[in-house]
């Protein structure tokens, strides 16, 4: 029994003198996960406001609107785009809305439960995101010599993937007269590469209602190993193809 | 180490996290972040493992927090969701990472200022029981850590390794034993 004490008491001395390896601090991006859920609530007041003016579009335009269909993704052309939602300051994922920053892509991976294609032709992303409702991974490019700025001077490209489901989409996309929709097939999946003028862009919640949704400049979209894919950046359309044809 | 009585502040700010108020779980991710980083790497042994371990926990906890009892102790509750992502991260690796701790220099356990001698040996005598518990495998690394180096109770160490409090138990006897058997030389040599 006195060997176990002072055995005890060797060990609580130990903890003492133990040299941890530093501890991170998680605040920041746990609060990137977080500032998602905070804004949800405001959301749904605006969710209110922009389906009233989805609403006007489409009676405006009933003749004229047409739906397109991926699976996982929903691509509406309406007469005129509603006007976005305010631009929000911050860091990348709580601008973009894109969820909780991972460390890498395998922690993403694990997060989202699926596996995640990377362009290699752009190697490892700057920054990775998943977001819940609709469950989202995003793997975001800085600007650099082969990857010009979007719209957003911090941003190179965007590769978000979701699930491919058929009937749930995780993407929602308006485009008005000015945008070209252009059929593709990407790794024998197919798609559509959305250019010439901006169109909206917004996630589908769980609820099956659409997100707050922002402007988007050119777009290649398309199904591929049961997901559906996006890429947003500045890259015209054989270089957006050839980086998607790198999807690993 | 155990019994602890009830955090009033805590239980304000999990309350106020219930109800959606990011800045108070931000305040109980500033509480926890350590004593979560430090569990998950006691399981993974990798700290890039365990930072990843630790962050996801808390976003999934989060989001679970309506299924939290109200009044129930959090630690063991958060415990158990850093356990989880943890030893899926353990899993998810080919081989475990070799958990690699140091014992910090010029420590001392307190009262007067020891002669050179004896701070050296109690620096020696650390060095050596961290050996030992290197060698003693890692079912009773862990469950040693958890108790004695992370100071959490029998109740936090089940839920962070996901095994009944009577198994923590047994293994904790079992890996004392073998420390002691360990230690042996080094008391008598």
């Amino acid at each position: 029994m006195a060997d176990l004490e002072r055995l005890e008491a060797r060990l609580a001395d130990l903890a003492s003198a133990i040299e941890w390896p530093r501890t991170p601090d998680l605040r920041p991006a746990v609060r990137s996960g977080l500032v998602l859920s905070r804004r949800r609530r405001r959301r749904q007041l605006r969710l209110l406001v922009i389906a009233a003016a989805l609403a006007v579009v489409l009676i405006g335009g009933a003749a004229a609107a047409a739906y397109i269909e991926l699976r996982g993704a929903t691509v509406q052309t309406v007469p005129t785009l509603p006007s976005p939602a305010p631009t929000v300051s911050g860091p990348i994922g709580s601008r973009l809305d894109l969820g909780a920053r991972y460390t890498s892509v395998g922690a993403a991976e694990r997060a989202a439960g699926f596996r995640a294609l990377v362009p290699t032709s752009l190697g490892q992303p700057d920054e990775v995101y998943f977001r819940s409702s609709p469950d989202v991974l995003t793997l975001v490019y800085h600007p650099r010599a082969d990857l010009p700025a979007t719209s957003d001077p911090e941003v190179g490209a965007l590769v978000m993937m979701a699930r491919a489901s058929v009937d749930r989409s995780s993407f929602g996309k308006l485009i008005a007269p000015g945008a070209r929709l252009q059929p593709v097939t990407v790794n024998g999946g197919g798609g559509f590469w959305i250019s010439g003028a901006p169109h909206g862009f917004f996630f589908y919640t769980s609820g099956g209602g659409g997100d707050q949704f922002r402007l988007a400049s050119d777009v290649l979209i398309w199904n591929q190993a049961g997901l559906v894919v996006r890429i947003e950046s500045a890259l015209d359309e054989p270089r957006t193809l050839a980086v998607a044809g790198t999807m690993r | 180490m155990v019994g602890r009585p009830l955090d009033e502040i805590e239980d304000t700010l999990v309350e106020r996290a219930r109800r959606g108020d990011a800045d108070a779980y931000e305040e109980l991710v500033r509480r926890y972040t350590e004593m979560a980083f430090r569990a998950a790497y006691l399981v993974t042994g990798s700290a890039p493992d365990a930072e990843e371990a630790a962050q996801d926990a808390f976003v999934k906890a989060f989001r679970a927090l309506s299924r939290f009892r109200a009044g129930a102790p959090f630690r063991p509750w958060l415990l158990r969701i850093v356990g989880n992502e943890a030893r899926n991260r353990r899993r998810a690796a080919s081989r475990r990472a070799a958990l690699e701790l140091r014992v910090a220099e010029g420590i001392r356990a307190g009262g007067a200022a020891p002669s050179p001698e004896a701070a050296a040996e109690a620096a020696e005598e650390r060095r050596a029981l961290l050996r030992a518990l290197v060698m003693v495998g890692d079912d009773h690394r862990e469950v040693v850590g958890c108790r004695y180096l992370l100071e959490l109770s029998v109740e936090e160490t089940a839920a962070t390794l996901g095994i009944p409090e009577g198994t923590v138990k047994s293994r904790l006897a079992r890996a004392l034993a073998h420390l002691r058997e360990l230690m042996e030389p080094v008391r008598h040599g």
